[in-house]
This record gives C-alpha cells, structure tokens and sequence, in this order.
C-alpha cells in the first residue's frame, strides 16, 4: 500500500496519535518504537503517550477482535507492537511516577499442560498495557509464590483446564492466605471447565470467561486500587 | 512467543481498511467450482458395465413409454421400434443420440460477472424449489406466499454459496395456480440477476418462463448463452409424460439447459435391491438424455436422478439413508463413463422442524454427493419435510454448507507446502504456530471460519443470548432481507416484463381477479 511512505515526524500530534492507532491495528512493531519516540520527543509526557497512543490504539484491536474481525494472529502481532512501545515507556513511566498499568504474573497449575487459553490471556494483557510475567505450565505452588517475590505483581492469574487441576488453584490461594499475603494481590482464575461459582469457592477474587473479560476486569480492579490509594 | 523473522509487515491502513477488506475478501458468489479430490466408486469397473449393460437391455427388451404424441412421431422418425407409446431402443442408437451432448457449457445470467460451468469435473449450487409452505422468520409453519417466494429470491441473491436461484423455492399460494408460473418467474427475474430454474410443468407455462427470460435477457442474448434451466422429471418407472416432455421442448428449442430426473422412491417405483434401482434409474435417464438430443443435437442437459427410499411403514420418502449414498456414488460412476454433468439432491431432510434430523439427514446428502462427484447440487438450502417445507433458517445454514462443502470439493493444494514445512523448522517442538509468519499469511485462507455455526464457549455463547442454531440463522437472514438492494433493471424492459404478466393473466383467464 503507499501508505508506506508515510513520514511519521511530519503528521502533527493528532495526525501521528491516528496513525499509530492505525499502525497498532496493523501490527507495526517498528513504527509504534518510532512514533512512541517522536511524541516523546516532542515533550509529552509518556503517561499521555501510553494512554492516548497506545491503549486507546490497543482498545479498538480489542473490540474488533471480540466482533470477530481480527483474528488472533493479528491481535498477537498488534500485541507485540504494543510492548514493543511499552519497552520504551516503562523505565520513564517509573520515572515520572505515573500510574502504573499494573503487573500480573500468570501460570497454569500444576498438572495442567494447557497453555493456548493462557497465552491469549497474557497476550491481551500485554496488549492493554500490563506487564506480564508468564510462569508457563505445571506451576506448583512454590513457583508462584517466588514470583510473587520477585516480581511484585498486583494480579496473580491461574488457568487450569481439567477438573482434576482447577482445585490446586485453591492450593495456592490457601498458601497465600497462611503466608498473610493474600489481599496484597488481586487473583484470577479462568479456563474452560470453571466456572463463577468455582472462582468464589476457591477463594479468587474474579473468574473471566475469556481474554476480553479478564482485561476489563483488570483494568477494574487497577482503576479501585488507585482509588484506594488517592 | 513471535518469530523473530516474521517478514515486514506492511501498513494496511488500519481499522477503517481492514474492516472494508474483510467484507470485499467474502467469496464472490459466482465462479466455476473445480473438483481437486478423487470421487467415491461404490463399485468396479465390470458391476459398473453390468448395470450399464442391463439398462440397456431394459431399453431394448422391455421399452419405455413416452406418453406424447410428438415424441412417438420423432422416434419414429429417428428409426426407433416404436409399438404404441412404447418406445424400444437399442444401445447402439441410444449412445449415438448422447455422444452429441456437450460434455460441458457455461451459464451466464444479465449479470456478466455470473459466469460459471457445468461440466463432470464442476460442482454448482442451486437453492431448493417446490415447497408449498415456508417455516419463516418466526419459525412458524405455514403456507407460503409471493411475499416470502421475493425473501427467498433475496436471500439467494444475497448469500454467497447459490449459483442459481431456485425459480420456485417456495410456492406463492396466495396467487391463482394459472397465473402463479408468472409470478414466479417474475421475481426470479426481479429480486435476482442470477441463473435460474424456470417452470416446465406444460407447454404453456414453459413458453411464458422462456418468454419472460427473453424480455430480460433478450432472445439473441438467450440464443448464444443459457441462463435458465428447465427441470424435467420422469415417472418411474419407465414412463415420460407428455405434460414434461412439451417443457423440455420449449426449453431445449430456446438454447436452454434441461435437467432430467427420473424419480426413484426406492422399493415403490423401483425394485426392492440397488443396483435393479440404478439400472432402471439409467435406463429412465438414457432415453430422455438420448430424446433430447433427438430434438436438439448439441442441446445442454444434465443427467439428473432424484433418489429416496420408502419408509415401509407408512411410505413416505426417507432421505439421508445409506442406500441413497450408495445410489449417488455409481450414478457418478455412470455419469462419468457417458461423459455428462450430473445432478444430486444435496441437502435434503423430512425433519419437521430444523433440529437434529434435519442437520444430520442434510449433512449426509451434501457429503454423499460430493464425495460422489456431483455436478449440480440441487436443492442446496432450506429443504426439509421432504420438500414440502422451506425452511427460512435452514436456507441461512445451508449457504454456509455450501462454502464448506464447495472447499472440501476442490481438495489438497500443494502450493504452500513446501514454505509450511520450513515453518515446521522454525517452531520445533514445543512452540505455537499462532505468531509465525506463515500462519499469518495463510491463516484465513488455509482453514474454513464459519459464521453461522458457533464456537463460542458456553458461557460466551450465553451472554450473546443462548441462541440455537435456528434463532441465529433467522436472525442472519432478517439482517439480510433489510439490508437487500434489488439488482439493477432497465426500467423499459421492467414495463415490458410487468406488461408481459398483465397480458398473460388476462389471456389465461381474466376472472380469476
Ligand atoms: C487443546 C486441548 C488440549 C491440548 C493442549 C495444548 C496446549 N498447548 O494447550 C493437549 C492435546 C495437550 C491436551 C491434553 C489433554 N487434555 Co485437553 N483439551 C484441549 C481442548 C480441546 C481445547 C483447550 C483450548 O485450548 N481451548 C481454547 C482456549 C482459547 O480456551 P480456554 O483454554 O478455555 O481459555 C480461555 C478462557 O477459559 C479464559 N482463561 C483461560 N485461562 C485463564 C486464566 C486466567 C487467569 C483468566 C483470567 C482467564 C483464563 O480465557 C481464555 C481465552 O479466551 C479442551 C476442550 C475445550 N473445549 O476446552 C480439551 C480438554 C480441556 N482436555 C481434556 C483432557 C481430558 C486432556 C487430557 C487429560 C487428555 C489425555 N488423556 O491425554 C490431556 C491432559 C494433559 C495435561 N496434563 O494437562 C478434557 C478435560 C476433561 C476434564 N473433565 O477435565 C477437555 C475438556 C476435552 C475433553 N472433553 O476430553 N488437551
């Protein structure tokens, strides 16, 4: 297409923002690194460049994946140019203390070698801003609970698709509470055989149906945790 | 997770573009469907040359019967034994008379674009005709009326997957038998700009379907291109009827394609055993196939069959049963070896609602044709309580068959296997193949999306309402019908085809009023 030879630093503000909503949609790792780069240079401050440039960017790919018009290799690549943009951002965010997006470290449990559910979840979330941290699959507890030290996280996501696996999340939640840690962090499960009922018998705080879900219901519990610290 | 050498991927213009793209890339309707797998033969070469055989001598020894007066006279003319109406032929005549049928013609309509073959290695789409009640958009069932014959014609202009519209995909019951033929047409000619089934039930009404389709299309137009079919059943066994026959002639004489279908219902018009049913069922077809010729050397035709078994129990017709399998698989056997397209009935159900029957009995008739080889799939939408209903949703899901079925036809291409096998090296073990750059560029084309069947989880699939198959196609098909533009018409020619209805009527019978 002969969009190709659109000059990034020559658009104005308005006109770079809509095109990396574009560039985004269409997956283009190279040109968000580029057009994250000219707004910041441009002095804005990289708070607005995160959520005017990308998650607004990131918001359309979600929506028109959940209406079946993007498919997910589309999204995975519109994901990556997401945290390649993030890459960027992230040290200056901290920097300048904005709010964080949040972090969330996310794992199958243990006995469970299910991933695909997983990594859409994760992909999604990177998309919208987060930072993942993905334990992978078979997760003992041990595993995330030395995430948890390491990392930092404010969420902690577990997937299991079996039923004989979906009650070791209980496992871990359990573990958390004995270690007195468990309402420093927001947990949430999914995968196809839980269900609402489940998530609260275990003791998470949410299940999500699908990858849509659980980044709203991110997005919701970051948005109540700033509120309770402002 | 990603490749690091996905390839530069190019600005496609965002969301905006995107989205235009997705609704273009829908196949368009209308194009010649090649078959790329190898069709099912149900038996060898030497059962196949023993029913051929046997047909032949069904023809030669027993005869069979043409129940019209001008086709006595022509057979005789031609040399045939003729006693009565009882017509004998003999091998050498009959397969004279046939080699002279073109083993493959085009079908064009006013719309240029609508171009497409049928030939022995083709596969086409027709929607269903003849059901005198619709179950609608309500899911009621009732008698159909022009109102829903005009939304079914919209449909098959609409959805991709039909390459000829039905003529009378149901019947328009509140209009008077005598001027109904007109009617039909009309809309056929109307709501679509596709090829189309025209109506040869009589003289009378097979010269107002050529008529009307001359007005639209123009008759030199018609004389070089077909753009109308003409279906012609026989009565098993071993009888044409005149009725039929005048129909064949009107369509034949006009350069227009007929179909010919003897009508088994196995075990009460055909003998309780397969093979005697294929022999008769052959013999039926060959000596109308060869009687076409008769009257048009060169005419289009296709060797058509319509086949069900009888339920002993009440003996009403069954359809998706092995028998009929079987039956499609050496028709195509036999169709193959005469060098003609053949017909199936590909989606055919007696279910009395669209529920598990219906997609079961539906699905075995689209796969029992296709494996078979068929060459036209006809009543591909809506058919279900033996014809005797078209069903509105069913109609929705069978244009998705159709592209379903229409990839399953055209086989295993070999074009990118060798790039998706260095995809293979790039992975390894243990990676995923949903970022690589090979998935990306083949992704949408390699593996068929579906819209109608659902894929939802279950609890995805409940917050978008709990519908059932036949709630969302109905659905499907009222977006359809509201957002349906009628296909351009000159509006002279417009007058001259209501004019040509309104003189009609008034010739056939002015009272009816
Ligand atoms: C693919 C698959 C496999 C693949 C997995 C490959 C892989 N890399 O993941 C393989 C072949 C390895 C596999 C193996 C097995 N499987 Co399996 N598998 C499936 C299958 C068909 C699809 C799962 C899937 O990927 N779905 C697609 C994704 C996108 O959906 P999802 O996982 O549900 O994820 C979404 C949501 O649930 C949610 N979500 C998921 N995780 C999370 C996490 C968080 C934090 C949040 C917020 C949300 C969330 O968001 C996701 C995106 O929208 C399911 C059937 C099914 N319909 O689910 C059976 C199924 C889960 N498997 C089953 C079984 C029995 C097995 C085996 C035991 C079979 C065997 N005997 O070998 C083994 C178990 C291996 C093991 N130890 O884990 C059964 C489970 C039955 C039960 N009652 O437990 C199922 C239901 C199939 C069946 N009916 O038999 N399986």
């Amino acid at each position: 297409m002969s969009d190709d030879e659109i000059i990034l630093s020559d658009l104005s503000d308005d006109e770079l923002v809509q095109q990396m909503h574009d560039d985004l949609y269409d997956g283009l790792k190279d040109e968000i690194e580029e057009g994250t780069q000219i707004l910041l240079e441009r002095g804005w401050a990289p708070y607005k460049v995160l959520t005017e440039a990308l998650v607004e960017g990131m918001r359309i790919v979600g929506e028109d994946f959940r209406d079946g018009i993007l498919f997910v290799p589309e999204v995975l690549l519109s994901a990556n140019a997401m945290k390649a943009g993030m890459f960027i951002l992230r040290p200056l965010l901290a920097a300048t203390g904005a709010p964080k997006q949040g972090k969330m470290v996310i794992g199958t449990v243990k006995g469970d070698i299910h991933d695909i559910g997983k990594n859409l979840v994760g992909m999604m979330m990177e998309g919208a801003g987060f930072d993942v941290i993905d334990l992978g699959i078979n997760n003992a507890v041990e595993k995330y609970m030395a995430a948890i030290e390491e990392h930092q996280p404010d969420i902690i996501g577990m997937s299991a698709l079996l039923t004989t696996t979906m009650p070791y999340m209980k496992v871990v939640i359990d573990t958390m509470k004995e270690k007195g840690i468990r309402d420093d962090y927001v947990v949430l499960v999914g995968g196809a055989p839980l269900n609402e009922e489940f998530g609260k018998a275990v003791g998470a705080d949410a299940y999500c149906r699908d990858a849509a879900v659980a980044v709203e219901t991110a997005k919701d519990f970051m948005k109540r945790k700033h509120n309770v610290r402002n | 997770m990603m490749d690091p050498d996905t390839p530069a991927i190019r600005r496609r213009g965002g969301r905006a573009s995107v989205v235009a793209a997705r609704e273009a890339e829908k196949r368009p309707r209308v194009s010649t469907i090649k078959y790329g797998i190898r069709p099912v033969e149900a038996v060898t070469a030497e059962q196949l040359e023993r029913i051929h055989q046997a047909s032949l001598a069904i023809l030669r020894e027993i005869g069979i019967e043409f129940r019209d007066e001008t086709a006595i006279r022509q057979w005789k003319e031609a040399g045939a034994d003729v006693q009565g109406q009882r017509v004998r032929l003999d091998g050498e005549m009959l397969m004279h008379l046939i080699s002279k049928a073109p083993s493959r013609f085009e079908m064009t309509s006013r719309d240029p674009s609508q171009r497409f073959e049928i030939a022995p290695d083709t596969m086409t789409f027709g929607a269903m005709q003849g059901a005198p009640n619709v179950r609608d958009l309500q899911g009621v069932r009732r008698a159909s009326t022009i109102e829903d014959l005009r939304n079914m014609n919209r449909l098959t202009q609409m959805l991709p997957g039909f390459h000829i519209a039905g003529g009378f995909t149901c019947e328009p019951t509140d209009i008077a038998v005598p001027w109904r033929h007109l009617h039909i047409n009309h809309s056929s000619l109307v709501e679509t700009n596709m090829p189309f089934f025209g109506l040869t039930t009589g003289k009378q009404r097979a010269e107002d379907s050529i008529a009307m389709g001359q007005i639209v299309h123009g008759k030199d137009f018609m004389d070089q291109n077909a753009v109308m079919l003409g279906h012609v059943s026989g009565n098993s066994p071993l009888v044409w009827d005149s009725t039929m026959l005048e129909g064949l002639r009107a369509f034949v004489e006009a350069n227009q394609v007929v179909l010919l279908s003897p009508f088994v219902l196995g075990a009460a018009n055909t003998p309780a055993d397969i093979p005697a049913t294929i022999a008769q069922l052959n013999a039926e077809a060959l000596a109308a196939l060869a009687y076409t010729q008769l009257v048009r050397p060169g005419a289009k035709m296709i060797y058509g069959q319509y086949s069900v078994s009888v339920s002993m129990r009440s003996g009403a017709p069954m359809s998706g049963m092995p028998e009929v399998t079987l039956i499609n698989a050496v028709i195509g056997q036999l169709a193959r070896r005469y060098g003609l397209p053949w017909r199936t009935t590909a989606s055919q159900s007696s279910a009395k609602t669209f529920d598990a029957q219906s997609g079961y009995e539906s699905a075995i008739a689209y796969m029992s044709g296709a494996s078979a080889g068929a060459n036209l799939m006809m009543h591909a939408g809506g058919w279900d309580e033996a014809g005797l209903v078209c069903c509105m949703a069913k109609f929705v899901a069978d244009a998705e068959q159709n592209l379903l079925i229409e990839k399953y036809a055209q086989g295993i291409s070999f074009e990118h296997f060798d790039d998706a096998l260095e995809a293979v090296r790039r992975i390894g073990p243990g990676g995923h193949y949903l970022g690589d750059s090979f998935t990306l560029k083949r992704f949408k084309d390699a593996f068929f999306a579906p819209e109608i069947l659902d894929y939802l989880s279950y609890e995805q699939w409940k917050v978008k309402g709990s519908k059932d198959m036949a709630q969302r196609c109905r659905e499907k098909a009222k977006s359809i019908i509201a957002s349906y533009e009628q296909p351009p018409m000159d509006p002279a020619v417009r007058e001259e085809l209501d004019a040509f209805v309104a003189q009609r009527q008034e010739e056939i019978s002015p009272s009816i009023a």
